[in-house]
């Protein structure tokens, strides 16, 4: 063999085995000569190395979103997130449909429908809950108001007082809506432009 | 920083649509805003290195996909106490490790154990020096693999990570590249993944 450099190829088939024992014996007689062939084949090699040795193993498909949703239901707030929800960014229960006094001379009745009006800011937050015809739970259906920045794609976290959560994101109009909800003690957190805000006393009985 | 992120509005949508990749440090700024997208890209960058470790620390995979459940809630958890940057390998493949050999250890109190007394969980210790820097090569080289072409991916990863390794036919039938192309095909893909990694720094020689 002429002291040709051998090609790229001819080096990866060298060291990947693939090559005949002859031309072998000529690569690596060339290599043994060669500083710049060489250095090819090192660098080569510790790729090689690598690919066989370090390679990590891929975690199983879904495995990612499945972390994802349990980060989700099990996110632990932040000091600074309960501070918020202490001390500033619990939104004012401003009007509640199951406070109205009943029309004089008619006896009061428990409405099937419970209208909820929260402000925060300038911002405003409607709540629906219904009684849902079977299974005794509720539905709460809401809209997020805001006066800037955009209401669709905001995380809205149903919150019991203990338990799990559930969580939905609000459609174009700012709607949301939780279905099936059992009876119990509520406050709707919404991931709002400016931060977090609580919309507490959702109780339903 | 310190403390989980709450999850808010997706504002990584807009980023998550470019082509270009972000930067380290622009991704766990985003993930401790509490972005969703970019814990999706977080997970989709590192949910390797988390399962390689799981399974290097001796869990069965069944048993790794559990321990990356409870290791990337932790991660979550813990991510604002991360000061150096450039230590997040190391930091994430700690963090595992943790939680590997704490889910083991679980495990083997639970079960019945044999007579002699077999012990497969190892103390908690630091990470070896020797395991680390084969899980940062094994990242390193992962970041670098998703630069590649498709094609390139698919006949490495074919070549080099799989046991047992598939002969030229094997190759040929499951990816379509005819037998005769396999090699320079290869040679010009392990041109290529070096050249991606002396560009990002990998020490060739």
């Amino acid at each position: 063999m002429k002291n040709e450099h051998p090609s790229f190829d001819d080096i990866a088939s060298y060291l990947d085995e693939t090559v005949t024992a002859r031309r072998r014996d000529e690569i690596g007689k060339h290599l043994n000569t060669c500083t710049r062939c060489d250095k090819i084949a090192t660098r080569v090699r510790k790729v090689l190395q690598a690919l066989r040795t370090d390679a990590l193993t891929p975690a199983p498909t879904g495995l990612a979103e499945k972390a994802l949703g349990a980060i989700r239901e099990q996110r632990v707030p932040t000091l600074a997130e309960r501070a918020d929800s202490l001390l500033s960014r619990i939104a004012a229960l401003v009007f509640d449909s199951n406070t109205r006094p009943a029309p004089a001379g008619v006896r009061g009745t428990v409405a099937p429908v419970r209208q909820l009006v929260y402000e925060w800011e300038s911002d405003r937050f409607t709540i629906r809950v219904q009684r849902e015809a079977t299974g005794g739970t509720y539905e709460i259906r809401g809209q997020i108001l805001l006066t800037e920045g955009r209401v669709d794609g905001l995380a809205v976290h149903l919150r019991p007082q203990s338990g799990r959560g559930r969580r939905t994101t609000s459609a174009i109009t700012g709607e949301f809506a939780f279905e099936g909800v059992a009876p119990g003690a509520y406050s709707i957190r919404i991931a709002s432009n400016g931060g977090d805000i609580s919309l507490p006393g959702i109780e339903l009985l | 920083m310190s403390g989980a992120p709450s999850f808010a509005r997706e504002s990584m949508r807009a980023r998550s649509r470019l082509d270009e990749p972000l930067s380290k440090d622009d991704l766990l700024r985003a993930c401790l805003r509490g972005e969703e997208e970019a814990w999706r890209l977080f997970l989709d960058r590192y949910g390797d290195l988390i399962f390689s470790v799981a399974l290097r620390t001796g869990a069965s995979p069944a048993d790794a996909e559990e321990i990356y459940q409870s290791a990337v809630l932790a991660i979550y958890q813990k991510i604002g106490t991360l000061q150096d940057h450039e230590k997040l390998v190391s930091w994430i493949a700690g963090v595992a490790r943790r939680q590997a050999l704490y889910y083991l250890r679980k495990r083997s109190r639970e079960a019945p154990q044999p007579d002699e007394g077999l012990d497969d969980v190892r103390d908690p210790a630091p990470l070896m020096q020797s395991e680390l820097e084969s899980l940062q090569r094994g990242q390193f080289l992962r970041e670098a693999f998703e630069t590649l072409r498709a094609v390139c991916r698919d006949l490495l990863a074919s070549l080099y990570m799989t046991d047992p390794i598939p002969s030229y036919e094997e190759v040929s039938r499951s990816l379509g590249i005819p037998i005769g192309s396999i090699g320079p095909t290869r040679a010009r893909c392990l041109d290529a993944l070096r050249r991606t990694l002396e560009t990002r720094g990998w020490e060739m020689t």
